[in-house]
């Protein structure tokens, strides 16, 4: 059976399956208990007055024959934008899922020259993200396209350390007087 | 003794901002050259139609005439913020830059720039802050690990490790111009202009994934 992906902004409506492909996801994170996202703050914060974030999602069409078209949502990326003061726009990976069937497939390379499409467009200079030390998988995926991972393949002193702070975490110690 | 304020940054500060830049890539051990962002960069994407950061500025108000007089009009250290998401989580503030020339260091001024960022982050409703530390500023990663903070790279077990990822220079130059190759199958050109709204509707030719 033929078969096509559709690449396409989200829209509202999409959050409930994105929330779903999120909840996979989560599967094989080792930090499960980590995920709190609720769809409604995904559909505010994403489609509300100001944007938070940018999602592509990707959709695989099948014609079933009968004139028939299936559509599923078997992938996506949530990306933002954000700055680096010594060279200049960036664009933050958030997430990139795509469902096990359609692994190994182009569809990951394709959704990465979306990306390459936008960078393009908005005059960005550096794509970034934070990944998983288990995911081989991503890892390999990124470092195929040439990215570097600052955290182990960089000369020891330079290597980067990713640190956050929830706002609980910190309050005390950062509140001002 | 002197005294300083933390303000928002004007577009006026985005020569001295760009002055410290440099000072920062020297005080990291690189050249100052490493800093390709332009002062033009700066104002167009802090100032212009769409704020692409936040900037923060320590500026010296007042001092010991005794002091050598002030570089840069005053404005003596910088904190660039913008915000961001986490899947998981929702809004967060990531910490992009943070520096104080030399001479101003030891007044706490880092410590209240981000008390600031946080303040205001924490305003727009952000649950979350996140940056990036060189292996090499041990006092820093010490500093935010007191402030409470969590170093996600330097995770004992390997399960919970964090790596930060980056595609820049000569690979992100090529990755960004093999997407060139495909902008006639995704789109036919009158419909690239849309793409930096995002607004168009992107299909993919059969051949191109059938292979």
């Amino acid at each position: 059976m033929a078969g096509k992906y559709i690449l396409r902004e989200a829209c509202i409506d999409d959050c409930r399956v994105i929330h779903n492909l999120l909840q996979e996801l989560t599967k094989y994170d080792k930090k499960p208990e980590e995920y709190e996202n609720k769809i409604e703050t995904l559909m505010a914060d994403g489609f509300g007055e100001q944007a938070w974030f940018k999602c592509i999602v990707a959709e695989y069409v099948e014609n079933n024959g009968n004139t028939e078209e299936s559509k599923e949502i078997v992938g996506f990326v949530m990306y933002t934008f954000g700055y680096d003061g010594w060279k200049g726009r960036v664009l933050n990976i958030t997430d990139l899922y795509i469902t096990q069937e359609h692994r190994a497939t182009k569809l990951g390379h394709l959704i990465l020259m979306r990306l390459a499409l936008i960078v393009e467009a908005n005059k960005v200079i550096k794509i970034c993200g934070i990944v998983s030390d288990w995911n081989t998988g991503a890892r390999r995926f990124y470092s195929a396209v040439g990215a570097i991972d600052y955290s182990t393949e960089v000369p020891e002193a330079q290597r980067q350390h990713y640190f956050a702070a929830s706002w609980e975490s910190i309050k005390d110690n950062l509140k001002t007087t | 003794m002197a005294s300083y304020v933390i303000r928002q940054a004007r577009i006026e500060d985005c020569d001295v901002i760009h002055q410290l830049l440099q000072e920062f890539a020297v005080h990291e051990k690189y050249d100052a050259e490493k800093i390709t962002n332009t002062i033009k960069g700066l104002k167009r994407d802090g100032f212009g139609e769409r704020a692409w950061f936040h900037c923060l500025v320590s500026e010296c108000v007042s001092y010991d005439k005794n002091m050598s007089s002030l570089p840069h009009n005053g404005v003596v250290g910088f904190l660039v913020f913008y915000y961001g998401y986490d899947a998981w989580q929702g809004k967060l503030a990531y910490m992009s830059d943070i520096f104080v020339t030399e001479k101003h260091r030891g007044n706490g001024l880092g410590k209240k720039m981000m008390q600031q960022a946080a303040r205001i982050s924490r305003g727009a409703g952000c649950q979350k802050m996140q940056w990036i530390v060189s292996e090499w500023n041990v006092p820093a990663r010490n500093f935010y690990k007191r402030i409470g903070a969590e170093d996600y790279t330097d995770q004992e077990k390997e399960a919970h490790r964090q790596h930060y990822i980056v595609l820049d220079g000569k690979d992100f130059n090529s990755f960004a111009e093999a997407g060139a190759k495909y902008s006639s199958s995704f789109a036919s050109s009158s419909d690239m202009n849309k793409i930096k709204d995002n607004r168009c509707e992107v299909q993919l030719a059969e051949e191109l994934i059938m292979q």
